[in-house]
């Protein structure tokens, strides 16, 4: 099936969890202008920052991160080990690690397997400035003051499952010069072929691929991650859960997101549209595999799922939707990948049939 | 990998003979334990060493009678079908600026792995050996068109399909044959020719002996499938 396309709502209630740079003593919350007016955003970068912490929370070591540049009056550079093999994070997150140049060092880069777009609040909404004193035991109070907003925030994702533990090597006729590995690229090929990893031709390019079981458990951690999701700035003053409120979640064939419209947002505000969800199934016929998964946090907009229901009643009653707890649906999810038995096609590219020359 | 030298030729007993003693090294400097039991016993109690190599093969070399002769643009494959192997060939190829060969110094230029991905369909494959091919009948070596030739090549595929738990191929036929080639191996003769032959086999099979090799004496340096 190849990709998971999803979309997530988080409900961000009285909180900052993503500041901008602050200005004099106050510190901002980031917004995006759209059509003039104030969108409050968590960055994407924020949220797989906290995506990749809930892996470690669940015992999965993370990719040590070194920082370079600053002691040597250079351009600053945070790396991390780069090593897909060894960490899950750096395999799903992907890495670029840029060689310097006087080296002739390689770069290496690795797309991120997961794609995750800006949780950009649905409707505007203007931050409040909270102004605050520090005056316990000071003659002179110190001044200080933050933002903060309640809104709903929606992101898309993408996971490309196949490219999970899959590692293209660089063929031998590189541009102008053979395409040489370095030392450290070819001790993590060892590794991977120790593993049991064996070669495959990857979209046209040869690579090394891991076990199935890896892959699968790979994947399975993202989800699990993001059923435990929380994190963010301000926590001590506006401590919420980042768990999504709303999740939506299609097993596609190819790269395409098409739950854009599905949640989205008016002048009467958020909106969780059951009959665009119909119409881009419709549209996408053969492009997808039932069910949708839905996960709503119940007692989350009452009035909106009520309304959704009813709008995909017959697709909930042959379930090609299945509504339930955010959690349990990432959860249930992730098991059934590492279990391994029905969802296995998923860590494959689907065979399409060759495009026919026309008739003339 | 790929190799240059400053020695403008290889002494014969060089071109073949150090293979098998580099091969071992470099295991051994990574994995002493696979090293031994790989050179005592074989792999998982068949006496066969799933490893390939080739003899350093010279782009560009000038034509000259009677000797070997080298080009800046040398390389030499190392394979095996086995994982195991393959990560600890590897590892030790990966550290290596420069790689003795018998009297020769050859410096590592850089180095690149191959993963040639399965054949995508089961059927008919033709493949073409880089070095002779050394197969023997009672003792004797054979060339190809003796008597026993395919047949003593088919029992040696099965033989190795076997090992790697695979399906053996089938309807082996000789196509082509190079000139027969002389090569002393610590005072015992190898003699063989490169071949061309064809093959009905499992697509994993096939891309198991691209990286092993045809006939006897892979790990010396013969059979490599180009």
């Amino acid at each position: 099936m190849a990709y998971l396309a999803g979309r997530m709502l988080v409900s961000v209630e009285a909180g900052a969890p993503n500041n901008g740079r602050s200005a004099d003593t106050t510190a901002r919350v980031k917004y995006a202008t759209v059509r003039g007016r104030r969108h409050p955003y968590v960055s994407a970068q924020a949220v797989r920052r906290w995506i990749r912490d809930g892996m470690v929370r669940q015992g999965v070591p993370a990719s040590p991160v070194t920082r370079v540049g600053k002691a040597q009056q250079r351009a600053q550079k945070a790396n991390t080990d780069a090593d897909p093999i060894t960490y899950p994070d750096d395999d799903l997150f992907g890495y670029m690690r840029a060689g310097a140049k006087k080296d002739d060092d390689a770069t290496t880069l690795r797309d991120s397997p997961f794609m995750l777009g800006t949780l950009l609040s649905v409707t505007p909404a203007h931050p409040t400035e909270d102004f605050g004193v520090m005056a316990r035991g000071v003659s002179e109070p110190v001044l200080h003051g933050h933002e903060f907003y309640s809104a709903d925030l929606a992101a898309p994702f993408l996971l490309d499952l196949p490219r999970i533990g899959t590692f293209t090597l660089p063929n031998a006729h590189g541009v102008g010069r053979p395409n040489y590995l370095s030392q450290e690229a070819a001790l993590q090929v060892a590794r991977a072929a120790a593993l049991g990893a064996g070669a495959e031709s990857f979209r046209g390019q040869d690579s090394v691929r891991l076990p199935v079981a890896e892959r699968r458990r790979r994947a399975a951690l993202l989800l699990e991650s993001i059923a435990h999701l929380h994190g963010g700035a301000k926590q001590a003053l506006h401590y919420g859960d980042r768990v999504p409120h709303v999740i939506v979640l299609v097993p596609f064939h190819g790269g395409v997101n098409p739950l854009t419209h599905v949640i989205t947002g008016d002048e009467e505000g958020l909106r969780i549209r059951g009959d665009v969800l119909r119409g881009e199934l419709e549209a996408w016929a053969g492009e997808w595999e039932a069910p949708v998964r839905i996960g709503w946090r119940p007692g989350f907009r009452d009035d909106l799922r009520e309304r959704f229901e009813k709008e995909c009643a017959a697709e909930i009653a042959d379930r090609t939707v299945v509504i339930g707890h955010p959690r349990t649906i990432l959860l249930e999810l992730a098991a059934e990948m590492r279990d391994g038995t029905t969802l296995d096609h998923w860590f494959e590219d689907p065979v399409r049939e060759p495009v026919r020359e026309p008739v003339r | 990998m790929d190799v240059a030298t400053d020695a403008p030729h290889l002494t014969w007993a060089d071109v073949h003979g150090p293979a098998r003693a580099v091969v071992y090294r470099l295991l051994e400097e990574h994995d002493p334990a696979i090293a031994r039991s790989l050179h005592d016993d074989g792999w998982r109690g068949h006496p066969l060493k799933p490893i390939g190599v080739t003899s350093p093969q010279f782009k560009g070399a000038p034509q000259k009678n009677g000797v070997y002769t080298t080009s800046p643009h040398g390389a030499i494959w190392f394979g095996s079908p086995v994982p195991e192997i393959a990560a600890a060939l590897v590892t030790a190829l990966a550290r290596r600026t420069e790689i003795v060969w018998g009297n020769a110094r050859l410096r590592v230029r850089g180095f690149s792995i191959e993963v040639a991905a399965p054949a995508p369909v089961e059927g008919l494959v033709e493949l073409e050996t880089a070095t002779p091919v050394v197969v023997r009948h009672e003792r004797r070596e054979l060339l190809p068109g003796d008597e026993h030739y395919i047949e003593r090549l088919a029992h040696n595929l099965t033989h190795k399909a076997d090992v790697l738990g695979l399906p053996a191929p089938r309807s082996l036929r000789l196509l082509k044959a190079g000139p027969r080639r002389r090569f002393s191996v610590r005072g015992a003769p190898r003699i063989g020719a490169q071949v061309r032959v064809s093959m009905e086999a499992d697509p994993r099979f096939v891309d198991a002996i691209r990286s092993w090799g045809l006939g006897l004496d892979t790990v010396q340096g013969f059979g490599w499938i180009r």
